[in-house]
């Protein structure tokens, strides 16, 4: 059974963003499953988990943040982790005018565009990890 | 700050859903735009305005309004967000977004040869990747995928053969001299027809035009048999012919 792993790591700012985004590109042609618009799906989940790590988790300091990209038969997930300040589950789901980038609301549409999605702590414990997929018969 | 902003939130959506005040909705959708218009931006270069994207996604946002439940105790803009997303989603799947990807990556790859020419030849150096995206009108990361897009997508036409054993082809069988489809781009024929299909027999169409497989290898990847393939796929072909016809009868 096929499990092709990538993985990258990268100084946790908005401009590495696009490596992230390429290399889901680069798995995403060896399956012959995966279609532009479910690409352009996982993309858009890639870069929302990413973004918050790269707002939320190293307040005033610099960091890392690491992407896991795993390729099985039927399935391709993301996992986007950073060593940082955590997740604040009381800004988990609420959106409000005066703060368009919550965290909740890169959940919310990472939710709304994959098959699955599961929040936790980073790795080692410290940080968060969020790990998001698309199904073959999504 | 944000405390001010829930509670008009919540005492306009008690309004509309316990006094049926349509002008307490209004307002409401109103004050949630700025929620669309965030959603619609993650949207936008692929070929639609972020106008339309916010005017596409407002429908999902007056949907989630409508079916929202007061006594469900989330927040409405947490249970707006899928339906948003779900509607623009649904705006670019009925474009074929998706089939014309390919096509546009080829184009794009092809546009930037002539311009790394030009560039290099006006700077006396290489261009930068984001000289290129400037001059070719794309994102930076368009301008990575296109140049490396060779191998990228395998963007399909109509040339390729039907079965390794026969000489037609699906443009051939597509396209009769007598409807003038030549009129008409490829990508803009295969994605007609595409959205008349089946989700099945849209695969196995895509698997074989776009992907390249062999009909066996479509069968392995399916769990179905070759013939059932050939079927389907015939099937798939005649639905295609038929909605391209009736295309073009209504356009004269």
């Amino acid at each position: 059974m096929r499990n092709d792993i990538v993985e990258l790591q990268f100084p946790a700012d908005a401009r590495y963003l696009v490596l992230a985004r390429l290399s889901l590109t680069g798995v995403a042609q060896t399956a012959t499953w995966i279609d532009a618009a479910a690409l352009t799906d996982l993309k858009l989940a890639t870069t929302e988990a990413c973004s918050n790590a790269v707002r939320h988790a190293y307040p005033g300091g610099a960091g890392e943040i690491s992407v896991r990209i795993e390729l099985t038969a039927d399935r391709l997930s993301v996992e986007v982790s950073d060593r940082g300040a955590g997740f604040d589950e009381t800004k988990v789901g609420a959106w409000h005018a005066a703060s368009l980038h919550e965290q909740g609301m890169g959940l919310s549409i990472i939710r709304s565009v994959t098959d699955e999605l599961q929040v936790g702590s980073g790795v080692e414990g410290a940080g968060t990890t969020v790990r998001f997929a698309k199904h073959l018969l999504g | 700050m944000s405390i001010p902003y829930d509670l008009a939130q919540k005492q306009l959506l008690q309004a509309y859903k316990l006094e049926g005040d349509r002008s307490a909705r209004d307002r409401l959708i109103e004050e949630m735009v700025p929620l669309v218009r965030a959603l619609a931006m993650r949207y936008a270069g692929r070929g639609e305005s972020v106008e339309d994207l916010v005017q596409v996604g407002s429908i999902g946002l007056i949907k989630a309004i409508n079916r929202f439940d007061i006594e469900r105790g989330v927040e409405l803009s947490t249970y707006a967000v899928p339906t948003i997303v779900g509607e623009i989603r649904r705006h670019f799947r009925d474009k074929a977004w998706a089939v014309h990807v390919p096509r546009r990556l080829k184009e794009l790859n092809q546009k930037l040869g002539t311009l790394l020419d030009d560039l290099t030849a006006e700077l006396g150096r290489s261009p930068t990747i984001e000289e290129l995206a400037g001059a070719a009108g794309a994102d930076e990361e368009e301008v990575l995928e296109a140049l490396d897009s060779s191998h990228a997508y395998s963007a399909q036409s109509l040339s390729v053969p039907l079965d390794k054993d026969s000489d037609g082809t699906l443009g051939d069988t597509l396209a009769q001299d007598e409807v003038g489809y030549g009129l008409v781009d490829e990508g803009t024929i295969v994605a007609v027809g595409l959205d008349a299909l089946e989700a099945r027999e849209r695969r196995i169409v895509e698997l074989r035009f776009f992907q390249e497989l062999t009909q066996s290898q479509i069968a392995a990847e399916l769990g179905i048999s070759q013939m059932h393939v050939s079927r389907l796929l015939r099937q798939a072909l005649q639905t295609m012919r038929g909605q391209l016809d009736e295309q073009s009868e209504v356009q004269g």
